[in-house]
């Protein structure tokens, strides 16, 4: 590649230059089109992992092949077991900043595992701003939740974390209390398929309230 | 060296895949082999994307299924000067996922529901990012951890020095390298067809 720049476009799209670099690269965009259309196509780039939702940002496992595919289409029959010993490779690749443990079985290496749990980690950010911020992590049908600077829990109240539709329509997953350190730690069963709803929510309802959400939401994230 | 010689320098380097790929030639020839290591190395993503774009992971499960046995019979047309591996494989995914959506849409159809343009634009956006996703995943991964903690964590440069121990100056080099070495990917790949 010919463009020699004394500031690189991906540091412009990432957002890293100095002040110096700044000056230098607000010229390059004026003056030179070449590197604004670097700066363009990086831009363009970080967006894309900006605005990657939550489902693309874990890994997913697939499941193993199926031999009688192969046979019907004409292939030769698949070597299925070391297929499957290489399963847990499959999701090692794929990790994101998010920790995979496929959990095979070790007694039949022969016999695929139905369960193969998968833990990832979701970061549910305030609806009105601040500081508060929680993280949950699914493994198998447990929901972990950590989360730090929550306002504590109001009196008659307690946080509920929810499975939100796109359509708005909500199941709530479970009910926790956080702290007068605005911290806190629970866990919570999730017997639901999480690619079937669209984010999680966490609002804060009154104790003797309806099973239905008030609207006062904290945190959220997209799935 | 400084941060931008060094993300220049980067910039100008060809960039491949993954040292000694054979990996197409392998699966063109019908070797056996090749066909579970491209299970292992792209299966997450095209289940990914079934999943997420069927929103059903039985239907996703079964469908993942016809896209390997696809991609495994028509394995001898595949042009690897025309298309990166992940390109190859999501466009067969979009294809039979495209098939069981229409499958699924009960007759006769309401012309409101019938997929427009916008539609067609947004599944290629979502095609696209999960080819970028597969992409990161072949990153160096001292590249590729930090890129992940700055967009799918959402940490700034200080937050990342501060969680990896790396000095500030590094994780600049590193995180423009990394993106460099993205782009260099993505063009390599080639268009959606």
């Amino acid at each position: 590649m010919s463009e020699q720049w004394p500031v690189s476009p991906s540091a412009v799209a990432l957002d890293l230059l100095d002040d110096q670099e700044r000056v230098i690269a607000e010229h390059l965009l004026v003056d030179d089109p070449a590197f604004a259309a670097a700066v363009t196509e990086q831009r363009a780039l970080s967006d894309t992992l900006e605005a990657m939702p939550a489902l693309m940002r874990r890994p997913a496992t697939p499941p193993p092949l199926r031999a009688p595919e192969a046979a019907r289409s004409g292939g030769r029959r698949w070597a299925l077991p070391s297929l499957r010993l290489a399963l847990p490779v499959a999701g090692a690749l794929a990790a994101a900043a998010v920790v995979v443990v496929l959990a095979v079985g070790g007694d039949d290496a022969k016999t695929p595992n139905p369960v193969q749990q998968a833990s990832s980690t979701l970061v549910l950010k305030p609806v009105k701003g601040g500081a508060a911020r929680a993280e949950l992590t699914v493994t198998g049908n447990t929901v972990a939740l950590v989360g730090r600077d929550l306002p504590p829990t109001p009196r008659g109240k307690h946080y509920e974390a929810w499975l939100a539709r796109a359509d708005g329509s909500m199941k709530p997953m479970g009910g926790f209390r956080v702290g007068e350190d605005g911290t806190v730690q629970a866990e919570m069963e999730l017997n639901e398929d999480l690619s079937q709803y669209s984010y999680i929510d966490v609002s804060v309802e009154p104790n003797d309230g309806p099973p239905v959400r008030s609207g006062d939401s904290v945190l959220r994230a997209q799935l | 060296m400084s941060t931008k010689t060094e993300a220049v320098r980067h910039r100008s380097s060809p960039v491949r895949a993954r040292a000694g790929d054979d990996l197409p030639s392998r699966l063109v020839a019908g070797d056996e082999r090749a066909f579970e290591e491209i299970h292992q190395r792209f299966g997450a993503t095209v289940f990914g994307y079934l999943t997420h774009t069927l929103r059903d992971r039985g239907a996703a499960e079964d469908v993942f299924q016809l896209v390997m046995s696809e991609a495994w019979r028509r394995r001898a047309q595949y042009d690897a000067s025309r298309a990166g591996l992940t390109t190859w494989l999501l466009t067969i995914a979009r294809s039979r996922a495209i098939d069981e959506m229409r499958r699924r849409r009960p007759e006769p159809v309401d012309p409101a529901d019938v997929p427009d343009g916008s539609q067609a634009s947004a599944e290629d956006r979502l095609l696209e990012q999960w080819r970028v996703r597969q992409l990161l995943d072949q990153l160096p991964e001292d590249e590729r951890v930090l890129l992940e903690l700055r967009f799918f964590e959402d940490c700034s440069q200080s937050e990342i020095a501060e969680r990896t121990g790396i000095a500030l100056g590094t994780i600049k080099a590193r995180m423009v390298r990394g993106l460099d070495r993205l782009r260099t990917l993505v063009d390599a790949e080639g268009a959606l067809a």
